[in-house]
């Protein structure tokens, strides 16, 4: 996934809400996160992790705050909103739908 | 659905709006600490510190254009929300039509009562007097000695401060009110003009629509010379705009008349909030039956305003000219000039 096409960046929007669903993390903190939960197959590009998430924040779908890391540092933490749950849910449902009808069609009988 | 929605997102609009420099600091704070979190990946897995930082930036691709993309979404994000905003204010009026059209009709109301106020305003008090150098124009008022300023003046006043002002003023010029009756194929209207100074004209620096001026020789007070200039508006109104009239004569108060020239469509004439019909030379004040005829010499008889043009260099601040009105019989006045 290093350039999201269409269908991709709708279903990263998916995957980021999920992550975040599991638990309130840092950008960095659900790249990694994905990429672990997929084995590997899952990789979003730095350039395009964040845009998606301050999409999802533009939407109300996440929210984000500011705490303080070790350094004295802090780091912007996303967590899931109650609108983005929602969101969430609808877009799962939609994605099964989705793959359910391409397997389908990708499993027909060739002559 | 709406409110909950702007229940998130209002407050980030807002920040976005007035904290843009914070909001470009977080940003940069937020890829730099992902680069930090990728450079020390990288040096658990073995690399060097230069090494390690050196990949992080090159796999994050370019950090300007995330930053800019990241810019972008906030900025559509704005305009189509507004868009959404607009479309269900819309739907809401369309809802709620007993509302809208009360509303309608207020705001209609409001703003066409206040935009015919202003216009008038406008035109009468605020836009300059559509003639030559209008900032060099002031209206002479006098200081009685135990009185208020006053800017009527007799003629005799009027022709000294012509004569003994010439180093201050460059022109001159004075006009008065009047009223008669103008009979135009036998039907007869009143109408309001301005006896005029013969150098009226010429010194405002004017041009005439149509047509031409009172002239210089023709602004004796003691002649009659039977010219008569219309106003814009009242050549509209009561002539229907007709070009034929110039050169036509016109009964005034049952004199003869030759309607000379026609003023342009801005020029009201000199007294504000009034619009000024009809300019004829000061002579013709003689058809008033109330006139006395003692006026050009009576020095009691006030009824002219006077108006002067500064000289170039002259300032109403720095030169406030006084002086005496040169008068045997009458008390000493003082004339100081005003702001026309």
């Amino acid at each position: 996934m290093s350039k999201p096409s269409d269908l991709v960046q709708g279903t990263l929007d998916l995957l980021l809400l999920k992550i975040l669903a599991l638990e309130p993390m840092n950008g960095y903190a659900v790249s990694l996160r994905l990429k672990q939960v997929s084995g590997d197959v899952l990789q979003v590009s730095d350039g395009s992790l964040y845009p998606a998430l301050h999409k999802l924040e533009q939407e109300g779908w996440i929210t984000a705050e500011w705490k303080p890391t070790e350094n004295n540092r802090r780091a912007k933490f996303y967590s899931l909103t109650r609108l983005g749950k929602g969101q969430l849910e609808r877009e799962s449902a939609n994605w099964s739908r989705l793959s359910a009808a391409i397997s389908n069609v990708v499993r027909l009988k060739e002559v | 659905m709406r409110p909950r929605h702007w229940f998130y997102t209002f407050p980030l609009r807002l920040r976005s709006l007035f904290k843009r420099n914070q909001a470009e600091q977080d940003l940069s704070e937020e890829l730099q600490y992902h680069l930090e979190q990728k450079t020390h990946e990288y040096v658990a897995g073995g690399l060097s510190a230069d090494e390690a930082r050196r990949k992080a930036r090159r796999e994050f691709g370019g950090v300007e254009l995330s930053k800019e993309n990241c810019r972008d979404t906030r900025r559509v994000r704005i305009i189509e929300t507004t868009l959404q905003d607009i479309r269900f204010g819309f739907r809401m009026l369309r809802k709620n039509l007993g509302f809208t059209a009360i509303a309608v009709l207020t705001l209609g109301l409001g703003i066409g009562a206040n935009t015919a106020i202003f216009s008038m305003v406008n035109s009468f008090l605020l836009r300059p007097l559509p003639i030559n150098n209008p900032e060099q124009l002031t209206v002479i008022a006098m200081q009685l000695k135990k009185g208020p300023l006053q800017t009527s003046f007799s003629y005799p006043e009027f022709e000294d401060l012509q004569r003994e002002s010439s180093s201050v003023f460059s022109e001159v010029i004075s006009a008065e009110l009047g009223e008669a009756g103008v009979t135009l194929n036998g039907k007869t209207e009143p109408i309001v003009v301005n006896y005029v100074s013969g150098n009226f004209f010429t010194a405002l620096g004017l041009q005439p629509f149509l047509g031409r001026y009172v002239l210089p020789s023709e602004g004796s007070a003691t002649a009659m010379n039977p010219v008569i200039v219309l106003g814009y508006s009242y050549w509209q109104t009561r002539f229907g705009g007709d070009p034929n009239i110039v050169g036509t004569p016109v009964l005034y108060d049952g004199h003869p008349v030759t309607v000379i020239g026609i003023t342009p469509k801005e020029f009201h004439g000199l007294t504000s909030m009034t619009d000024m019909q009809g300019f004829l030379p000061l002579g013709m004040h003689q058809v008033d039956i109330s006139y006395e005829a003692d006026t050009p010499t009576n020095r009691g008889n006030r009824d002219l305003m006077i108006y002067a043009r500064l000289a170039p260099g002259i300032t109403i601040a720095k030169d406030s000219p006084r002086w005496p009105l040169s008068a045997s019989a009458s008390p000493r006045r003082i004339p100081q000039p005003t702001r026309a």
